[in-house]
């Protein structure tokens, strides 16, 4: 990983510091610093907004004049909410998603990877040119997928309802094959050689030997992993029987179907399911940042 | 030396063969997930459009019935029209706001951090919440995020998504919110990588900010901007998610898309074999922009 | 490294296992001499106390049939999206809802199952009312037995009617016909700042609603040729005046919400919050006292307002439907475990009657609201009704005068729901409310011209 002192963070950007001795670019940079300081807000404002307003009391939603803020921050609406609508099963139901996901994605992508990239067996080009193809082509077969998982071919049985359809869809993204891939070209032959000639096979090779040395990109990959299964709608809710629905599932019955609950109740309940992810993320931002610049998309 | 040499030869040979044998075992519960959710469903559906389905069983072939059914529903070009503006909005959008913010936190020297921190912190909100809160954002009357801004502003309450000629760019609007910051770091450690003496030589030959983003930052990001925008059109030419949870296609089809469409076919009208009819035929035109992406991709990198 | 090889191929093998595993293992129809019967109308998981109260159910009555086994198999099939998938994967419930309108389509496609021999049995047959056992039949053979049926009628918020002052005598000046009903709404705008009235307009719900309305203007929607094909007839002066009316809701009367893209559940929530004071609505409608803590008596219902052609309701509700997988055995048993709640039955026991007291009660204490009778009957045999009318005067909580002139009907023309394409025509409906709710300067000639040649071309012309 890169070490980044003081010094080197003047090491990527177009202007250097004798550029920015002049009006015109203490201008410019001024601008800059002014747009990047609107783009948080706009990331940050909508959040804030509804974490509040999910303890804003019915009547005050509606008020005129309209208010930013609630009057009182009751923090027992949230327990009550939970325990109103069983929010504990549907988490651990997403637990569930996750760690199924995380499980395919990493391994059978990682190993995907690994092959592309370090074995290269005779005709794995071939391999490889069909993946990418899928890359670009993804989720139009909302309909024959759905009739797969309904009666797989030659074992006729149906995965509708579980997760496993999920887990199997984590396990076939062309897009962190390509991460995973790109990451491990970086990773000298001479350590794989080396274990080749000691008698390794070449899952061995990948666990002893690859993995420890890819903990950034399997880190990255993992937290991609986790937040976009933790966020995934459409498949969850076409496949997902009562019992196994994810939060996002909740999210969309709530607003449309048969659980009801007041507008405000909704945007506590949002701000509850966005929490987990977001918490996830600011421990392991440091990762993803890492991680994305060791990913080989330097272009 | 030479014995040693034969020997070592000889072991990488034989090696060898043990590599291809092993390397395709490894790959085999890969191939097989891909045959069974990405290239079987694609070839069943194409097979199956020409098919009548009762439910999800094909009945008999049909020729062409689907596809003339899909093709002569009378909203059938304004919702491709739709599907054409989504693409086009989030190219204006969507593309270059992650580019310039990447080229901005490049530059920066305080806040770099925090600045990538907050940018990214839509992407990780569950696309279902993000959907509910823009909703809620741009709700109608006075309970709305923007409705609030401009009564405070002395402004009338506007109409969002409830306003036929806007409503697909609020939308993608919502998309390019929740999409733009992991684009952004991607951007970001491409830029990284971009060699500083060229900068440095691009200075000395008199290249000012802009010369230097036209002669050294530009020729190296085209690769991956190209990569970016292709990825974001196919994505975007089949949105279904958004309008389906934030307008539900309204008002009156004005942010119906093709993705939609092919859903409605299936789970809402229980007509599965118009589903797969609109599958094929945005199948086929995601393929003709594929082929495009490649041949620009060829010629960017010759 | 032979070793090393059969590592890597058992890991694989073991993938293998482990993608196949967690298959369902369909669904067992019987066991250790036990009925599994898989009840499809169990609550979702989010209402925490229906499901607490049906598990108590479920315990009661497999104690006293111990041969039966209840197993919870909700999935809200009722609009389930992927009923067709559940059918052909043979994963259906024992016995689910189906909404009214889905029933002579899933009987056509063959995913109901026949249970015309055991209504026979049970007589269940010759106790529906004629006018049940018909939406019930399809090709001569009953698919389903009517859980409740309900006409549309007019809810009023009481809230706003007596802050716009329109309450005389402790009465509400409740609109006779739609007119008034505008007019009514354009007082309530003045008076309080909130929306007269207001109906969903997303999800094919805003057709469902204003069907009402347009019948009552005297539209004709669809006629049947002597081929047996159909011709969409909306391209009518009522039609294009049923439509200006809604026009003028929105521009003339003001009497709309500001947020006109709500579905049911959205239309409930303003109501419930003393948004909205009156919408077309099944009451009673549970949601406005549990979920939106409306005070009970501020509910009040009445017929739907009349048109010019008259007054018209439309019917709607619930079928219990079973598995074509579902042997006899399961069926019978299900019917037993409905009949121990006091449902899908047309006569009634004092011990069925004690257990439908307690569950009045229990609701009662939940604040859902208990009218005195049922809007509509079932069954025309048996005593079921009037030992419920019976019972319910233990428990009504709401004023009888509130929902008197609802639950009377006096002229109202009750109809089913239009023969085809029913789905297709509210979608095209929805549409056309939101075009003249947002477009001030929609052209309402057009776009009911435009309208009936879609309905046509998309739909009546391409029916299988």
């Amino acid at each position: 990983m890169r070490i980044k002192s003081k010094k080197s963070q003047r090491e990527y950007g177009l202007l250097n510091s004798s550029d920015l001795k002049t009006a015109k670019y203490k201008l410019l940079y001024g601008i800059m610093y002014a747009i990047m300081i609107i783009i948080a807000l706009v990331c940050l404002v909508p959040v804030i907004w509804v974490a509040l307003s999910g303890f804003k009391e019915t009547k005050e939603m509606y008020a005129i004049p309209p208010t930013f803020f609630p009057k009182s921050i009751d923090l027992s609406k949230i327990p009550e909410i939970i325990s109103k609508i069983n929010f504990g099963k549907y988490i651990f139901n997403t637990f569930n998603l996750i760690i199924g996901c995380l499980a395919f994605d990493i391994f059978l992508n990682g190993i995907a990877g690994y092959v592309l990239s370090r074995v290269k067996p005779k005709g794995s080009v071939v391999l490889e040119t069909l993946i990418f193809w899928s890359m670009m082509l993804p989720g139009i077969s909302m309909v024959p997928l759905y009739m797969s998982f309904a009666d797989v071919p030659i074992l006729h049985v149906n995965l509708l309802g579980g997760y496993l359809p999920l887990w199997m869809m984590a396990g076939t993204n062309a897009f962190n094959i390509f991460l995973f891939r790109n990451f491990f070209n970086g990773i000298s032959m001479s350590y794989i050689e080396a274990a080749r000639l000691d008698g390794c096979s070449e899952l061995s090779a990948f666990f002893r030997i690859i993995l420890p040395l890819s903990k950034p990109i399997v880190a990255v990959v993992a937290i991609f992993s986790i937040i976009g299964s933790w966020g995934n709608f459409l498949w969850p809710y076409l496949v997902l029987d009562k019992g196994n629905r994810t939060i996002s599932v909740l999210l969309y019955e709530l607003t449309t179907g048969t659980t009801v609950l007041k507008n405000n109740e909704l945007m506590l309940l949002l701000m509850l399911a966005a929490i987990p992810p977001i918490i996830v993320y600011i421990i392991f931002s440091r990762q993803i940042n890492g991680g994305v610049d060791m990913s080989g998309i330097k272009g | 030396m030479k014995q040693r040499k034969k020997y070592s030869l000889q072991k990488r040979r034989l090696s060898l063969g043990g590599k291809d044998i092993s390397g395709w075992i490894l790959v085999i519960p890969t191939i097989l997930l891909f045959l069974f959710i990405v290239w079987r469903p694609i070839y069943i559906g194409m097979k199956y459009s020409f098919y009548s389905l009762k439910g999800f069983t094909p009945v008999e072939f049909v020729g062409l019935k689907n596809f003339k059914d899909v093709l002569t529903d009378t909203n059938f070009m304004q919702t491709l029209k739709n599907t054409l503006l989504y693409v086009f909005w989030s190219l204006i959008v969507g593309l270059p706001l992650p580019f310039i913010c990447a080229v901005i936190v490049n530059e920066l020297w305080v806040g770099r951090t925090i600045f990538k921190t907050l940018s990214y912190l839509p992407c990780v909100i569950p696309a279902m919440a993000v959907y509910l809160i823009w909703k809620m954002i741009y709700l109608e009357g006075d309970g709305g995020l923007l409705n609030m801004l401009l009564y405070y502003l002395g402004q009338e309450p506007a109409k969002w998504l409830a306003n036929k000629n806007i409503v697909i760019l609020l939308i993608i609007i919502t998309m390019s919110w929740s999409g733009f910051g992991s684009t952004m770091i991607m951007y970001l450690a491409s830029l990284q990588g971009i060699n500083r003496e060229l900068y440095e030589a691009a200075r000395i030959d008199g290249a000012g900010f802009w010369g230097r983003i036209r002669y050294v930052l530009f020729p190296h990001m085209r690769g991956i901007v190209l990569l970016m925008a292709i990825r974001q059109i196919i994505s975007v030419f089949q949105i279904t998610e958004q309008p389906m949870t934030m307008t539900g296609g309204g008002p009156n089809g004005a942010s119906m898309s093709l993705g939609l469409q092919m859903y409605n076919y299936a789970f809402k009208f229980g007509q599965t074999d118009r589903s797969l009819a609109v599958g094929v035929i945005m199948f086929v035109i995601l393929i003709g922009l594929t082929v495009v992406y490649f041949k620009l991709d060829k010629k960017y990198s010759d | 490294m032979k070793t090393k090889k059969i590592i890597a191929l058992a890991l694989i093998g073991a993938m293998s296992c482990s993608a196949l595993a967690g298959c369902s293992q369909g669904k067992v129809a019987e066991k250790d001499g036990k009925v599994y019967v898989y009840d499809g109308t169990w609550p979702e998981e989010s209402a925490v106390d229906g499901v607490k109260d049906m598990e108590a159910f479920r315990d009661d009555f497999q104690t006293e049939n111990p041969d039966i086994v209840i197993v919870d198999d909700a999935g809200n099939y009722i609009d389930s999206q992927t009923y067709a998938a559940k059918a052909n994967a043979k994963q259906l419930p024992t016995f689910n809802f189906m909404m009214f309108t889905d029933i002579k389509a899933n009987a056509k496609a063959g995913y109901l199952r026949d249970i015309t021999e055991i209504m026979k049995k049970n007589g269940l047959d010759t106790a529906l009312n004629d006018q049940m056992l018909d939406l019930v039949t399809y090709d001569g053979k009953i698919y389903g037995i009517p859980d409740n049926a309900y006409a549309q009628g007019l809810e009023i918020n009481l809230n706003l009617f007596e802050q716009a002052g329109l309450i005389e005598n402790g009465k509400p000046k409740v609109p006779n016909t739609w007119q008034e009903l505008a007019e009514t709404a354009k007082v309530i705008r003045e008076k309080t700042g909130k929306a007269g009235y207001a109906l969903p307009t997303i999800n094919n719900q805003g057709g469902w609603h204003f069907i009402n309305i347009a019948w009552s203007y005297g539209v004709e929607f669809m006629k049947q040729e002597n081929d047996g094909s159909y011709t969409a007839t909306f391209d009518s002066q009522e039609m294009r005046d049923a439509l200006q009316y809604m026009y003028d809701l929105k521009w003339k009367y003001n009497a709309l919400p500001d947020d006109i893209a709500i579905d049911k559940a959205g239309l409930e929530s303003l109501f419930g919050s003393d948004e909205v004071a009156m919408m077309i609505a099944d009451p009673p409608t549970q949601s406005l006292t549990t979920a939106y803590d409306m005070n009970i008596d501020a509910i009040y219902a009445d017929r739907v307002p009349a048109g010019p052609s008259g007054r018209f309701a439309q019917m709607g509700g619930g079928i219990v439907v079973f598995s074509p997988e579902a042997t006899d055995a399961q069926v019978e048993a299900a019917l037993k475990w409905m009949k121990f709640r006091g449902k899908e039955t047309p006569t009634i026991t004092e011990e069925e009657k004690e257990r439908q007291g307690k569950s009045y009660e229990n609701d009662r204490s939940k604040n859902y609201i208990i009218l005195p009778k049922q809007p509509m009957t079932i069954w025309k045999t048996g005593d079921r009704y009037e030992e419920d009318i019976k019972l319910r005067a233990q428990y009504t909580n709401v004023k009888a005068e509130n929902y008197e002139n609802y639950l009377n009907m006096e002229d109202v023309t009750i109809k089913p729901e239009e023969p085809v394409c029913c789905q297709e025509l509210y979608a095209i409906l929805d549409k056309l409310i939101q075009e003249v709710f947002t477009n001030e300067n929609a052209n309402i000639d057009e776009l009911v011209k435009t309208a009936n040649n879609d309905f046509q071309v998309n739909h009546l012309d391409k029916m299988d």
